[in-house]
């Protein structure tokens, strides 16, 4: 097991986001995270992630307790995510996007960074070709130098994930990655996320809107509704499972 | 603007930038050292200096930095005390100045760990006004509001600065320095970060970023060159007083950072020589300058607010040539 939740739980004033929530991620896994909307999947992702410290419960990543680390801490330690909404910085191009996704693990104190001396010249051109080689590996060796934000929307969100596999992440959490975007491109973005897997060796978190998209892809679903999971098996059963199906067309269905 | 850019020499200067460079290191020559213009030559390395040190924090890290003369004032009266009271040769304290406002510097971005926005603008406003205060008050080490008088200039050897041409070069020299080290550092690991706090201060944290180091490295460093430029400014006027170092001043290498370009190191240049000279070309409107200074900061925002040469003339991956 490379990451556990035991009791989970965060409340806003009064509002609970999520609840009780145990969940154990196996390494090398593709695990899905569905529910409807409010259902508590992203603010699952701020928590692990550290944006948000958890009123309650703990998250263990390889057996140490992570809640309440600051959020780079924890980026540090091997977890890393995309956004719902493409977060790229602007004014940066696609290659200075994923060299920011490596920096964390490049040595280069500022005031190396002025003297410019041998071993920081190194490092730097270890830096860089490591960033190279991963837009090389995901099929964006020929848009390097082009401003990010600038890019196709299928193609920003390729970036993105990118950036996140640079930090080195053994987990990596997608949030919807599949949102905005049309048919085709979700398509090539599960054979993406197929062979990140087996290509990386990452365990991937994958939170989707799109049933269909996760189903096609995922080793094993956990469903979320209303901050509390009310299902977590095999994705061929989860369409059989009737509070599933309740949770998103209504108990008049079942 | 668009004039501008679309002109054939700006892309051919961009290219051969050092012919620029020889011809200000020659100015001195063609205007045969006439003092007034000297005088204005001069001023313009120094706002060169401060808009370079100031984008760090308000063009790089996007913290709203309101101060920037207090950091500069801190390093002139570091410097100007340590010369008068304790006979410390011009060139030992530019260190000591450079490491003074440094130490201001990261109290005054240790707020924007909290506070961010126009909320951090007031706190660094109200900073810079405390130390305007002090400045005025602690009479007994910086002479109050009467200033400190009598700081003697820099020298080589036997060679005593006293004509303006020294002085010229040595803030050439100041300036460059400050460009330099604020072109590396933009161009590096922290500069990335920098730029990605900027923008999205909780996507930088998710990937590795320290956000409260990189902010007060900058606010830092970037008061640390300030001082280095109030040092010289201590010694070349011989004169300093509380009323230097004014909010107003602040806002001037402010209104030049925008105007110029935030986060373009060529921009802020811009910025500050027209700002540096339009106010004596303009001497003839007297108090209706500032009305100009209104309705260009005016212009800009609207029509261009990412100001003359910014942010979208960023060169890209120039972190690979440096390497």
């Amino acid at each position: 097991m490379i990451l556990e939740t035991r009791n989970l739980g965060i409340r806003f004033g009064g509002v609970v986001a999520l609840e009780g929530l145990d969940l154990q991620i196996e390494k090398e896994e593709i695990l899905g995270v569905i529910g409807p909307n409010g259902a508590g999947k992203t603010t699952l992702l701020n928590l692990i992630t550290g944006i948000y410290p958890p009123t309650l419960g703990q998250i263990l990543f390889k057996g140490k307790k992570i809640e309440g680390l600051a959020p780079h801490k924890i980026a540090a330690l091997g977890i890393s995510r995309t956004f719902q909404n493409i977060r790229l910085i602007p004014a940066l191009s696609v290659l200075e996007n994923v060299m920011l996704g490596r920096a964390l693990h490049v040595k280069e104190s500022p005031l190396d960074s002025v003297l410019l001396h041998s071993r920081v010249k190194a490092e730097r051109s270890k830096w860089i070709s490591f960033a190279e080689e991963i837009l090389e590996s995901v099929g964006l060796g020929g848009e390097m130098d082009i401003e990010a934000i600038s890019l196709p929307y299928g193609k920003q969100r390729t970036v993105e994930i990118a950036r996140a596999i640079a930090t080195g992440a053994e987990i990596l959490l997608l949030d919807e990655p599949g949102a905005g975007m049309s048919k085709q491109e979700k398509e090539t973005l599960v054979t993406f996320i197929g062979n990140l897997r087996k290509g990386m060796k990452r365990t991937i978190v994958l939170i989707e809107h799109d049933v269909k998209m996760v189903l096609n892809v995922v080793d094993r679903v956990v469903v979320l509704d209303f901050g509390v999971k009310i299902a977590d098996e095999a994705p061929e059963a989860i369409k059989l499972n009737p509070k599933v199906i309740e949770a998103y067309l209504g108990a008049e269905a079942t | 603007m668009r004039l501008l850019s679309s002109i054939k020499i700006t892309p051919w200067l961009g290219k051969h930038s050092w012919l620029l460079l020889i011809l200000w290191l020659i100015l001195p020559i063609l205007l045969r050292n006439r003092s007034y213009w000297m005088h204005i030559l001069i001023m313009l390395a120094v706002y060169v200096l401060l808009t370079q040190s100031l984008n760090l924090v308000l063009g790089l890290a996007g913290q709203l930095q309101l101060g920037h003369a207090a950091c500069f004032g801190i390093g002139a009266y570091v410097a100007g005390l340590l010369m008068v009271d304790r006979g410390f040769s011009f060139w030992s304290t530019l260190p000591l100045a450079f490491l003074g406002a440094a130490l201001v510097g990261i109290l005054m971005g240790l707020p924007s760990l909290r506070v961010g926005g126009d909320y951090l603008g007031v706190v660094t406003l109200g900073f810079g006004e405390i130390v305007r205060l002090l400045l005025t008050n602690l009479m007994s080490i910086t002479r109050g509001p009467m200033g400190l008088l009598n700081i003697p200039g820099p020298s080589i050897g036997g060679f005593v600065f006293t004509s303006k041409i020294p002085y010229f070069y040595l803030a050439t020299a100041l300036a460059l320095f400050t460009w330099f080290v604020m072109q590396r550092i933009m161009n590096s690991k922290v500069g990335l970060q920098l730029m990605a706090v900027r923008t999205d201060e909780q996507c930088a944290q998710v990937l590795g970023v320290n956000k409260g180091f990189v902010k007060l490295f900058a606010f830092c460093v970037s008061a640390a060159f300030a001082g280095l430029g109030g040092a010289f400014y201590a010694s070349y006027f011989s004169f300093i007083s509380p009323d230097s170092f004014l909010f107003i001043d602040s806002l001037i290498v402010l209104l030049m950072v925008i105007v110029g370009g935030k986060g373009n190191l060529i921009g802020c240049a811009i910025g500050a020589c027209i700002l540096g000279i339009a106010p004596e070309l303009f001497r003839f409107l007297g108090d209706y300058r500032m009305l100009i200074y209104g309705l260009l900061l005016t212009t800009m925002v609207i029509y261009k607010p990412v100001g003359i040469w910014g942010l979208d003339k960023r060169k890209f991956n120039t972190i690979r040539k440096m390497g």
